[in-house]
């Protein structure tokens, strides 16, 4: 039924003028085209979540009401804390399918660079992806070109606790590239000692090895610090110069590729830009809270 | 887990195969079998359909070779085992393997190092370390 509040509008068409005022953007950072939006002119704050929760929503399968309501609140508190505007890419990993798996919440569209393609068939289990330690891997076609070197976040929720004592790698970022950029993970559990962004040129296998912690693990670069985090805790930072190169022959960014024994569960992957202190305590706040709504146990 | 043993013309012909969000991915286990899971054949129906390769039940234990023997790699009496950079003691360690026998090299990262140049200094005391071993072959990995 038509609903004379509702105004549609493609994006990127000035929005009437009314008690809020909002702009859109008709592409995305990546050249995106974004989709027909339904803006309610009586709404103020929240219309860009259901944008995303509805577009979201519309592709991945249709998921039981404890899912979509995960959804729907991680939409609702990513815009409320004005992260989503940050996000540059982010796998929920709500349908325990390889499929809604693959789904970004930034742009669940089939398209190669938005997508997870999933290798060597991990597990997608109750709310998570899990490598089975031999020849699974997830890869994203975001490359050299979609990250700022000097200007990004990007790291997962773990949902082990405990991870196999045979294991060495992880289901989380690894580099394929010649030079590519990954997380170090300390074998303590805790991410220690000087930022740790390793390259392949030191080895041809991820490097990350055990760490025994749940929780969002992310790594940040900015031109005047790299720094590790998990949840709101800042576990290592430095100023220095960061020696991070981006792809250069794979274009892509991989999901535990060279974690050639992983096993970890991973409950979402997100890349963004690089988040500062206050706001890496709210993502992380809003991704605990998601990882317990959509039921996923850390374990 | 259960696994497929392919052959290596097969996992060489079909890399990069996808179907959907899936595609194709291999390992060699240490005695040197091409195998991929059994799950393979669901996420790549077209890929598998009209194929009947043996299934075998493996551990991850069973991808490890055993680096003590001198025939695991026959083309290489030495490479890296192994490489831990263990940066909350700030060392570098590399297990490798010459001529069958493991040997093991630890280096301290220093904080001038590290933060000056990534690592890449610390990594060049290790190589020029390794290379200063008299080898019967040259190093062809690193």
């Amino acid at each position: 039924m038509f609903d004379s509040n509702l105004i549609e509008q493609t994006c990127g068409a000035t929005p009437p003028a009314g008690p809020s005022e909002f702009s859109v953007d008709t592409t995305d950072r990546f050249g995106n085209v974004l989709p027909t939006i339904i803006v309610n002119s009586n709404t103020t704050l929240d219309w860009r979540a259901r944008d995303f929760r509805d577009v979201f929503l519309g592709q991945v399968t249709a998921l039981n009401p404890t899912k979509e309501n995960a959804i729907n609140n991680l939409c609702d508190s990513l815009v409320a804390a004005d992260l989503m505007k940050k996000i540059i890419w982010f796998a929920p990993l709500i349908g325990d399918n390889a499929a809604d798996n693959s789904l970004n919440l930034d742009y669940p569209y089939n398209k190669y660079s938005q997508k997870v393609l999933w290798g060597g068939s991990p597990t997608h289990g109750a709310g998570f992806v899990q490598g089975n330690g031999t020849t699974s891997y997830g890869k994203i076609g975001l490359g050299s070109s979609a990250l700022d070197p000097t200007n990004y976040s990007f790291g997962f929720f773990s949902l082990d606790t405990n991870v196999n004592p045979a294991t060495i790698g992880e289901m989380g970022f690894s580099g394929n590239w010649n030079n590519g950029t990954y997380l170090q993970l300390s074998s303590s559990g805790v991410i220690g000692g000087s930022p740790a962004f390793c390259n392949k040129l030191y080895g041809d296998k991820l490097q990350a090895i055990l760490a025994n912690a749940s929780g969002l693990i992310m790594g940040h670069v900015s031109s005047t610090r790299r720094a590790f985090s998990r949840n709101s805790t800042i576990l290592a930072q430095s100023a220095a110069s960061l020696g991070i190169y981006q792809g250069q022959t794979d274009d892509a960014i991989l999901l535990g590729y060279y974690s050639t024994y992983s096993n970890r569960r991973i409950g979402a992957y997100i890349i963004s830009d690089h988040l500062e202190n206050a706001q890496i305590t709210d993502l992380s706040n809003i991704i605990n809270q998601f990882i317990t709504d959509k039921g996923a146990v850390i374990i | 887990m259960e696994y497929l043993i392919l052959t290596e013309q097969f996992c060489e012909e079909n890399q990069g195969h996808s179907e959907g969000v899936n595609c194709f991915g291999y390992a060699k286990t240490g005695d040197g079998r091409f195998v991929t899971p059994k799950q393979a054949e669901k996420d790549l129906p077209k890929l598998f359909s009209g194929h009947k390769f043996t299934k075998v039940e493996l551990e991850i234990a069973d991808f490890k070779p055993d680096y003590t023997k001198t025939d695991v790699k026959v083309d290489q009496k030495f490479f890296v085992v192994e490489r831990i950079e263990n940066y909350l003691e700030k060392t570098i360690t590399v297990v490798y393997s010459l001529n069958g026998e493991l040997k093991k090299i630890e280096k301290e990262i220093t904080d001038e190092t590290a933060t000056k140049t990534g690592y890449t200094s610390d990594m060049e005391v290790i190589i020029k370390e390794i290379e200063s071993i008299k080898l019967e072959e040259p190093i062809t990995k690193l």
